[in-house]
């Protein structure tokens, strides 16, 4: 289905650009001989289908008029073979011309999926998906409509019309003169309506646009609309928009009334030349009936070819449009690939070296953050909402690049790393699970074949997942509907702690959800968490009291800034930061969940 | 097919029963014109070919300029033929294309026409995304039906009809013959338009199957990135384009039979009409012109053929729209003026709720409200997400009706006033705020007629919203959202703000509304606010305890009941779920400034 959006209003058209045409036509290159085989069918087929009215003024010319029953009988059949053969070549042509089509856009789209998998953090936040979308499904169909509806079929256009001069001219060149004076005025006239047309069915489209979009706007905002009894004002306002789409497209069918009937006038005008021109010439024995016959047959097929030029032309435009937004994506420049330390494990050995960070300009998010964690401790880091913590976490992945300062990882520059090899050392898991469509055991493996059920399954029992795995239909196997929205907030988490074991990291970095979970799944989520944080090197974005009771150290993080560290008693006793925040969100823990949380 | 083409669409059509008519009578006039045209080339050619033999035979030169001359008169004749048609025809495509344009307007015109009738709750459960799919692609359907469905419909029958009687006078066995392929033709071009049809929804099947796994590896990206999952998500992408390009490739096979089948079977026509009809006219059973006529008429006849099926679909696509759209158009509003409605001409903006219950699929949202507030006076509601403040306030306005119970402004329940004026009493402020693609004039101004400048500049100033109009490109005239300036969270509230305060209303409910406005803003706009809210009675919806704190009465909702009931200064004493907000709000005080 197309992406629908109906506030974007994309550019849809663009003139011709040999630079993009070239990069473009280059995805032909793999199939070029297909390409090359296409263009000999399409030739084939313009000669072998135009040949009918010529075998039908030999078969008058020579047999009928003649009385020659048997060549008459020969010509038929021969008539009947040309017709198989030109089933055959157009049946061939066509589906190699759209097949090709269809591989080429394969590399399309697989080319920019494989560039999108690269692209960095950074451009996802900005860029929303719904505008991807559209360039991995609509923009690359309209590359396909370039190629096959395009320039293939403005060449097979091209060729039929130019067989059919050929042959009219081999048959008689004054009459061919008569009947070809009319393919200027046709052109003419197909060239004046049309671009006509297209500007009033671009006209059409822009208030279609404005339309819809108003039309949007005010389902969405019909309370406002009402609250303030704007009923009245928003039917005149509608109405006015309705009208000016309507009269555009009334201009768009006046020409469309004009423009066929015209065009098949002149149709009938070249018949009436054509007929009297031509009876005159035989009367006058100057040539044989069959000429005029099969001219008189030829002359309605020069129609469709020169009605279509203008749709090809606009079918190039929107093209040239969609392959440069394509081509833009495909040179956004990928994340880099980082250099060339990627050790099969590492020690867990953290630092952040007065680290400053900004997602934008000067609007520091975190400020000379400095840390270091040891390998194997676990780490709690706290403060409000807009602290910075999750920011930090982001960074230690190197899903942003920082401005100043360095971040290590087992005493390197984080930068030095390769950025895969450092993620394959780290294990996130997010505040919100993302779970994938698919089975249980896929969503904590992932596309690594690497790890066997076996480890599975042991990551699971490991973070107290297989028990709530275990009584789903088809335990592991169980199919997740709607990436898991059927399975619990803490059921989503163990499966999250599950996924992020399995993958054996060095380094464990947590998110800790602020949703509220049943009692249960509360205790079995303290002790996995607990346990996850033994094992390894963890930091821990902790909301929960156990959590940072546990932790080795506590690093409290304000307004981008790392303000106190050490342990909870330590911290406690200091009455700064963390005794307030500590206040604010433990104090009446019994009450379980209070009144708004902090904004 | 019902025996009445228009059925479906009558009510619409109807406006225009002359125009159609008139255009349906010049289709059939150009119809049968071109149907003569061809006749008279046959004239043309038999009158030549008399000559033609005359001169052979006698070598009369009198009977060659009299054949030349008739075909000159023919020739003459094809002219002005062609003429009429082309003036018919373009009045007949005028005719239907401007009515479907004509009728096309009519239905969305009607369609926007009855939202605004329609109530919140119908638009909470209808997707706006399926509103506009019925205004958009369905609507276009019904158009492309009316305009060409309609005018192919009629132009198919009538060649058809026309096309096959002129040939069965001229020679009925010749033309039975040369239809013998036009059978196979629209049986195997339909079969083939289905199974086109069923390789196409197979394509589709496979592309939103593509669409849905970009889409959640786009939105899982982190998780991608994390888990160094690119590889595998290239390989999965890989194994669905390639089933893509399979069933593409079945489709592009069945497809590309479909012309050239076409071609094939009508050249089969073609091939029987020059082997039979050439043998007639070696036995002089059949003339030249005849044969040129023949086959001109057998080109008239495939086109219907092959469209068959696609009429069919087009009508049925067609219908299928029309009867989408009436669902929203049969839609009842259920909130509508009572039928005498009062209109006071003053609301003083005493306000009570009795004993006013309300649900939402059955799900209780308030219960049992009772509830008290003096014209003039403020009340501040707080409470957790989901306890129900927002359906509260909603009540007022009647967005929606209370399930049971009574919602009464100065003594008279609110559904026996007229919307109109009951609405036009209040200034709400929405949670959301909703800005349209309008200048910010505009947007303020939008619940008043022709506000004078005096009035905008209060308003923007009560707001605090002035700092920031003095920035914009061209101040109040600058336009807002997609095509122009986007606004932050806290100046989008501070216009809806201004677009409430601006109608002066008896009644003003702020839900939520400073939300996203920072703490030291907040106070100034309650500073400035505290005079227009003396005069008025005010419904304040909030988190913050600094916002509420003034009110002259305080009502905590929990899960739909009303838990708290006071002053700041009662409620504070109590210990309860105010008194703990408040704490926490204190401690957050404190935290910021650290």
């Amino acid at each position: 289905m197309p992406y629908t959006d109906f506030h974007e209003e994309e550019i849809t058209e663009k003139p011709f650009d040999a630079r993009l045409m070239v990069r473009l036509l280059g995805y032909l290159k793999p199939y070029i001989g297909w390409v090359a085989l296409a263009f000999a069918l399409i030739l084939l087929t313009s000669i072998i289908s135009q040949a009918g009215p010529y075998l039908t003024k030999i078969a008058v010319d020579t047999y009928i008029l003649k009385g020659n029953f048997q060549g008459l009988n020969r010509i038929v059949l021969l008539f009947v073979g040309l017709l198989l053969l030109q089933f055959l070549t157009s049946y061939g042509e066509r589906f190699i011309t759209q097949l090709t089509g269809q591989w080429a856009m394969y590399d399309v789209r697989a080319e920019i999926f494989a560039h999108l998998q690269r692209l960095p953090l950074a451009f996802f936040d900005r860029t929303p998906i719904g505008r991807l979308m559209t360039r991995n499904t609509n923009d690359v169909d309209a590359l396909n409509e370039l190629f096959t509806d395009g320039i293939v079929a403005s060449f097979s256009d091209l060729f039929t019309v130019i067989a059919i001069i050929v042959y009219m001219f081999y048959l008689d060149t004054d009459l061919a003169l008569v009947t070809c004076a009319a393919v200027p005025v046709m052109f003419g006239v197909t060239f004046w309506f049309q671009s006509r047309m297209l500007r009033a069915f671009r006209l059409a489209r822009t208030r279609l646009a404005r339309l819809n979009a108003f039309l949007q706007e005010n389902i969405t905002g019909m309370d406002v609309v009402q609250l303030f009894n704007r009923e009245r004002r928003h039917t005149e306002q509608f109405d006015a928009v309705n009208s000016r789409y309507v009269e555009a497209n009334l201009l768009s069918a006046l020409y469309n009334s004009f423009f066929y009937p015209i065009m098949e006038l002149i149709g009938a005008v070249v018949m009436a030349l054509a007929i009297w021109y031509g009876s005159g010439e035989v009367v006058r024995s100057r040539i044989d009936w069959g000429i005029l016959i099969a001219m008189l047959q030829y002359i309605p097929r020069f129609f469709w070819p020169i009605l279509d030029i203008a749709e090809r032309y606009a079918i190039l435009q929107t093209a040239m449009a969609s392959s440069e937004r394509i081509f833009e994506l495909l040179d956004t420049k990928p994340e880099p690939e980082g250099g060339n330390v990627a050790p099969q494990r590492a020690t867990g050995e953290i630092e952040f070296r007065n680290v400053w960070f900004a997602y934008k300009g000067e609007e520091w998010v975190l400020r000379d953050v400095s840390f270091h964690i040891t390998p194997g401790e676990s780490v709690a880091l706290v403060g409000a909402t807009g602290s910075g913590k999750t920011t930090t976490i982001s960074l230690l992945a190197r899903f942003y690049d920082i401005q100043k300062g360095a971040i290590l990882v087992d005493g390197i520059d984080i930068r030095e790393w390769n950025v895969e090899g450092l993620r394959r050392r780290i294990g996130i898991v997010q505040q919100d699970v993302f779970l994938f469509s698919g089975n249980i055991e896929e969503n904590i493996r992932l596309g690594n074949q690497g790890i066997s059920q076996e480890r599975v399954e042991q990551a699971a029992q490991d973070v107290n997942a297989d028990r709530f795995i275990q009584r789903l239909p088809d335990g592991y196997q169980h199919t997740l509907t709607e990436r898991g929205s059927t399975l619990s907030s803490g059921q989503r988490q163990l499966l999250a702690f599950a996924r992020a074991l399995a993958f054996d990291p060095d380094i464990l970095v947590l998110d800790e959800a602020t949703a509220s979970v049943d009692t249960e799944t509360e205790l079995w989520i303290q002790d996995a968490v607990e346990r996850l944080m033994q094992t390894r090197t963890s930091i821990i974005i902790a909301h929960r009291l156990s959590t940072i009771r546990n932790a080795d150290t506590i690093i409290v993080m304000h307004k981008g800034e790392v303000r106190e560290i050490g342990r909870h008693e330590e911290l406690l006793a200091k009455d700064g930061i963390y005794r307030r925040l500590h206040q604010l969100q433990y104090s009446d823990r019994e009450k379980e969940t209070t009144v708004p949380t902090v904004r | 097919m019902s025996w009445n083409l228009f059925q479906p669409f009558w009510v619409y059509l109807r406006p225009y029963h002359r125009r159609i008519l008139l255009s349906l009578v010049l289709l059939t006039g150009a119809q049968i014109v071109s149907t003569i045209i061809p006749l008279a080339l046959k004239w043309a050619i038999d009158a030549a070919q008399v000559g033609v033999e005359a001169s052979r035979q006698t070598g009369q030169t009198a009977a060659t300029a009299a054949a030349l001359h008739d075909v000159t008169r023919y020739a003459g004749l094809i002219l002005s033929l062609a003429l009429v048609q082309m003036g018919l025809s373009m009045g007949m495509r005028w005719g239907l294309n401007s009515t479907a344009r004509f009728v096309e307007y009519d239905i969305r015109k009607r369609y926007f026409g009855h939202l605004l009738t329609l109530s919140l709750s119908y638009f909470q459960r209808t997707p706006t995304g399926d509103l506009m799919a019925r205004a958009t692609n369905d609507l276009q359907a019904v158009r492309m039906f009316l305009d060409f469905g309609v005018r192919m419909i009629f132009t198919a029958m009538l060649a058809f009809g026309l096309s096959l009687t002129v040939m069965a006078t001229i020679d009925w066995r010749l033309a039975l013959y040369a239809l013998l392929p036009m059978p196979v033709l629209a049986l195997v071009m339909n079969r083939i338009a289905a199974k086109i049809h069923h390789g196409f929804r197979a394509v589709q099947e496979q592309f939103s199957a593509i669409t849905a796994r970009v889409q959640e590896n786009l939105s899982g990206i982190r998780v991608v990135k994390a888990y160094v999952q690119r590889t595998a998500e290239i390989e999965t992408f890989r194994k669905l384009n390639e089933e893509y390009l399979h069933k593409n490739r079945a489709l592009i096979h069945i497809q590309s039979l479909f012309f050239p089948f076409m071609f094939l079977i009508s050249g089969a026509s073609l091939a029987i009409v020059l082997w039979i009809g050439g043998g007639q006219i070696i036995r002089h059973e059949l003339t030249l012109g005849e044969f040129v006529a023949f086959n001109t008429y057998l080109t008239r006849l495939v086109f219907p053929m092959i469209t068959l099926g696609w009429m069919i679909d087009r009508y049925q696509r067609g219908t299928a729209s029309m009867s989408r759209i009436n669902e929203v158009l049969r839609a009842q509003p259920d909130i509508q003026d009572a039928s005498h409605p009062a209109t006071p001409a003053r609301i003083r903006g005493e306000i009570e709720f009795r004993r006013v219950s309300f649900a939402y699929n059955g799900t209780p949202v308030l219960q049992d409200i009772t509830l008290r507030i003096p014209a003039g006076s403020t009340l501040a509601v707080v409470g957790r997400v989901g306890a129900g403040k927002t359906t509260l306030a909603r009540l007022i306005p009647r967005l929606i009706e209370a399930t049971q119970g009574q919602v009464l402004i100065d003594g008279v329940p609110v559904e026996q006033i007229a919307l109109q004026t009951l609405r036009a009493a209040i200034g709400y402020v929405p949670q959301d705020t909703f800005l349209f693609s309008a200048t910010l004039r505009e947007n303020i101004a939008l619940g008043v007629e022709n506000a004078p400048d005096t009035e905008a500049a209060w308003a923007t100033e009560v707001a605090q919203l002035s700092n920031d109009v003095s920035d914009f490109p061209q101040g109040l005239e600058t336009m807002m959202g997609e095509r122009g300036v986007t606004l932050s969270g806290g100046q989008k509230q501070r216009t809806a703000l201004a677009r409430a305060v601006i109608r002066r209303p008896p009644v003003l409910i702020l839900d939520d509304a400073m939300a996203s406005v920072d703490t030291h803003t907040e106070d100034e706009i309650l500073k400035r606010l505290r005079d227009v809210m003396a005069e008025r009675t005010t419904i304040l919806i909030a988190h913050r305890v600094s916002t509420v704190k003034e009110a002259d009465q305080i009502v905590v909702l929990d899960e739909g009941h009303i838990v708290e009931q006071g002053t700041h200064a009662e409620l504070v004493a109590l210990g309860g779920l105010y008194a703990d907000m408040y704490k926490q709000q204190q401690l957050t005080d404190e935290l910021s400034e650290l």
